[in-house]
């Protein structure tokens, strides 16, 4: 089979999965499952028929309409399926854009601040002590602000480092590795620094946590080379099936 | 003998396949070419519909798939194996029951008994 007939089989497949409303995970199972029968049913026709482009033809005609297949894929997805679907929209996934990742945080951060708040409320009323309330304001909104950061500074980190090592031949750059270790190296003490002044505004308290901090640091850039490899597989297997043309 | 066609199927395809697989555990398109064995030839489903159905099954806990080992040339995509539960079991033999059921009822009405 050569690649062009395998590329129009892709965009058989692509063209019935690509709408629907379901997980990452369950669309790539979809098309792997749905692939793997267009390529049996084409070599099976290939042998048959002894053409490529006959055989082409008769696969996609034993196949059926992909577009009306989409429908019937939808209605399988079961009610948990579609919020998942839903809640996954809202997350961020290797080969999104830096502004989503910011987007992602920011919304996280605000999930966060207001769900610790929430429970803060809550554990005044029920202790009937309003005293502490204050600070466990304080607590939620730094513990908010500090994860949604550290969050988008390791995913921002993880991901650069993964495309620089082994993403397309314009993104490879060795320097770029090595820049984004050595930013990686700051990540957790910067991380501990931050998190302790803004709960406790003792700033040698902030630095000793810092000093601290440093002797695990060097397990960071290990960390993140060692995700680099299947989040830049996640970026190419959605590059490759996005840069299908599907005629939408 | 007239073939039959996809839409005919609707509603009765979900207990299809849960018989085919009775026979044992098969892939998508050895569900197809048992299917085409049992009808003679005379069943005609359009092949990408068989999937959505599978899906449904899975969910519903009535099939158990996992992917096959090796993709078997197939540049790299696997096929998945599909295998009846218990659950499915039993909906394979209420299924028959409501099939039975069904025919007599109709038959009955159409003066056509099975």
């Amino acid at each position: 089979m050569n690649d062009a007939a395998l590329k129009e089989l892709k965009i058989v497949v692509e063209q019935a999965v690509r709408p629907i409303r379901a997980t990452l995970a369950r669309k790539r199972r979809m098309r792997e499952e749905l692939l793997a029968h267009l390529v049996s049913i084409f070599e099976e026709e290939a042998e048959r028929v002894g053409d490529e482009q006959t055989a082409l033809d008769q696969a996609k005609r034993r196949f059926g309409n992909p577009r009306e297949l989409t429908g019937q894929l939808q209605e399988s997805v079961s009610p948990w399926g579609r919020v998942r679907f839903v809640l996954e929209t809202y997350t961020y996934q290797p080969g999104d854009s830096v502004l989503r990742l910011a987007a992602v945080s920011l919304l996280s951060m605000v999930l966060m601040i207001a769900g610790l708040l929430l429970a803060a409320m809550l554990v005044s009323l029920l202790r009937a002590r309003h005293d502490d309330f204050g600070m466990l304001v304080h607590v939620s909104l730094a513990t908010g602000v500090v994860m949604a950061a550290f969050s988008f500074v390791f995913l921002f980190l993880s991901e650069r480092t993964a495309r620089a090592l082994c993403g397309e031949d314009a993104e490879r750059s060795l320097s770029k590795v090595v820049l984004y270790c050595l930013a990686s190296l700051v990540v957790f003490p910067a991380l501990a620094f931050v998190t302790y002044l803004v709960l406790s505004f003792d700033l040698a308290a902030s630095v000793a946590h810092f000093c601290l901090a440093c002797y695990f640091a060097p397990a960071m850039p290990l960390l993140f080379l060692l995700m680099a490899r299947p989040m830049i597989e996640e970026i190419r297997y959605k590059r490759q099936w996005a840069s299908l043309e599907i005629g939408e | 003998m007239k073939v039959i066609e996809g839409d005919k199927l609707r509603g009765h395809l979900e207990t299809i396949i849960l018989s085919v697989l009775e026979r044992g555990e098969a892939h998508g398109l050895e569900i197809l070419w048992r299917l085409d064995q049992a009808g003679c030839g005379l069943l005609h489903l359009k092949e990408g519909s068989l999937y959505p159905a599978l899906y449904r099954l899975e969910e519903a806990g009535k099939v158990q798939a996992v992917w096959e080992e090796e993709p078997h040339g197939r540049r790299g995509a696997r096929r998945r194996i599909y295998r009846l539960t218990p659950k499915g079991k039993r909906q394979l033999a209420q299924g028959r029951e409501e099939w039975g059921h069904f025919v007599q009822v109709i038959g009955g009405i159409m003066g056509a008994p099975a």
